[in-house]
């Protein structure tokens, strides 16, 4: 039977933020779960073989006695936040806890665009204050920053700004139109922008060795130097992950949250094993993919083995099916800014 | 591999693999593996002389223009060596 790894679980969708660019539906009102409905759920993860659990949503920290709740039963674990909600003590108890590293999304390296891009003042002090509290408490701050057109050329003034904080790393993400962020397609950075953020990345990883990561293709960022392959990337682990929502809806990913086919079950009800080991709906497609015979231009690719189809949750809720191709690949390609050289 | 006896004879990709080139490094691509190799800027003028045209012995001498300063037993050696393994792996062969 696969190793079920990873749990991602959503304690909330709702955010004290309001960025413009996030894919969840941050306003959607959700009554938390009781903490042993989740504390089950972990505990049949583990003899399922559950290495990492990973907080995110909307915003953990706003159900910060549930999350310590989990965190104290001594799970390995990740968080996604937007550092807004820490104090110093909450710092402590997490440096005491099995936290691997925590991601805090940072966009712009000033706080009047970042507090105008993320609608709460004053919070570009209190996310800086964060990294530096991660820092002091030795818990690995790996910031997020999610680029499009209106921040692509501010991507080295926010590293210099994280690093001097005292972040371990920066992961800088092109914004994808999904859910929510459909909204936000005319930010997106336009196709050409794509060899400028990867020269960008470039440069930066020079500066800032090992400390850089982004979720772009293998083929967009080909000519790094040539131990580019050792970049950081986000390579998604597809099969032996879970997703938990708010509601105790088990999803294959957080494209649960937007695509209701790819819900198969509920933790109220179901048992995770169940789940787990019987495959309902679109699990068994999902587990049987496989990513060497992807359809379209991903199929081609010679990094095919590498990328696979890059996010088959984004690609799902696109093509409303796992096995076609990355769409920013094939929007490159269909606009001649594809590199045809790597396809096979 | 013991390339002794064949230092004469060019040397060629194998169409297995292709090679592609990106600034100062390489993509090794093996169509059967479906798997990438990088090759660094070294690594990659020697894919190169692998065009049919080369030998063992014209590499070496090549190298030897491009590093002068390396002992020529050194560079016998190790181009030897790297040739042997990209042998033994399948990349390269005897044309």
């Amino acid at each position: 039977m696969t190793q079920l790894k990873q749990l991602f679980l959503y304690l909330t969708y709702e955010c004290n933020m309001k960025c413009k660019h996030c894919w969840v539906y941050s306003d959607k009102k959700s009554k938390p779960l009781d903490s042993s409905i989740w504390i089950n759920a972990i505990t049949e993860a583990q003899d399922l073989g559950l290495e990492l659990v990973k907080f995110t949503g909307g915003e953990p920290f706003l159900e910060k006695s549930l999350l310590f709740t989990l965190v104290d039963t001594g799970i390995e674990y990740t968080a996604e936040t937007n550092g807004t909600l820490f104090t110093e003590s909450d710092v402590e108890h997490l440096s005491q806890s099995k936290i691997r590293e925590i991601g805090v999304s940072i966009d712009f390296p000033d706080p009047q665009r970042f507090e105008a891009f993320r609608g709460l003042p004053h919070s570009f002090e209190k996310v800086t204050n964060s990294i530096i509290l991660l820092h002091e408490y030795d818990i690995p701050a790996v910031c997020i920053m999610s680029v499009f057109a209106d921040n692509l050329r501010d991507i080295p003034a926010v590293a210099e700004l994280v690093f001097d904080l005292g972040a371990d790393k920066l992961k800088a993400h092109p914004v994808m139109a999904m859910g929510k962020a459909k909204e936000f397609v005319n930010h997106l950075l336009p196709l050409p922008a794509y060899k400028e953020l990867a020269h960008t990345l470039e440069e930066i990883e020079e500066m800032y060795p090992g400390k850089i990561g982004t979720s772009l293709p293998w083929v967009l960022i080909a000519d790094f130097a040539s131990d580019h392959l050792d970049i950081t990337r986000t390579v998604c682990e597809y099969k032996s992950l879970l997703t938990l929502l708010p509601n105790g809806d088990v999803s294959l990913c957080g494209v649960g949250i937007t695509s209701p086919s790819t819900i198969v079950g509920n933790i109220q009800q179901d048992a995770l094993s169940d789940i787990w080991e019987n495959k309902p709906g679109l699990l068994s497609e999902l587990h049987d993919m496989d990513p060497l015979h992807i359809h379209g231009i991903c199929g081609k690719c010679i990094f095919r083995r590498y990328c696979a189809n890059m996010c088959p949750a984004y690609v799902y809720d696109i093509y409303g099916t796992f096995t076609a191709s990355y769409p920013l690949c094939e929007e490159l390609r269909a606009s001649g800014l594809f590199p045809e050289k790597y396809l096979v | 591999m013991d390339l002794g006896v064949m230092p004469e004879v060019n040397l060629s990709l194998n169409p297995k693999v292709k090679l592609i080139k990106e600034g100062d490094h390489g993509y090794l691509y093996d169509h059967e593996n479906v798997c990438v190799q990088v090759a660094n800027r070294t690594a990659l003028h020697i894919l190169e002389l692998c065009d049919d045209e080369h030998s063992v012995n014209d590499i070496i001498e090549d190298l030897a223009m491009l590093f002068p300063d390396v002992p020529k037993s050194k560079l016998e050696k190790d181009v030897t060596h790297f040739i042997a393994d990209l042998i033994k792996e399948g990349v390269v062969v005897f044309s």
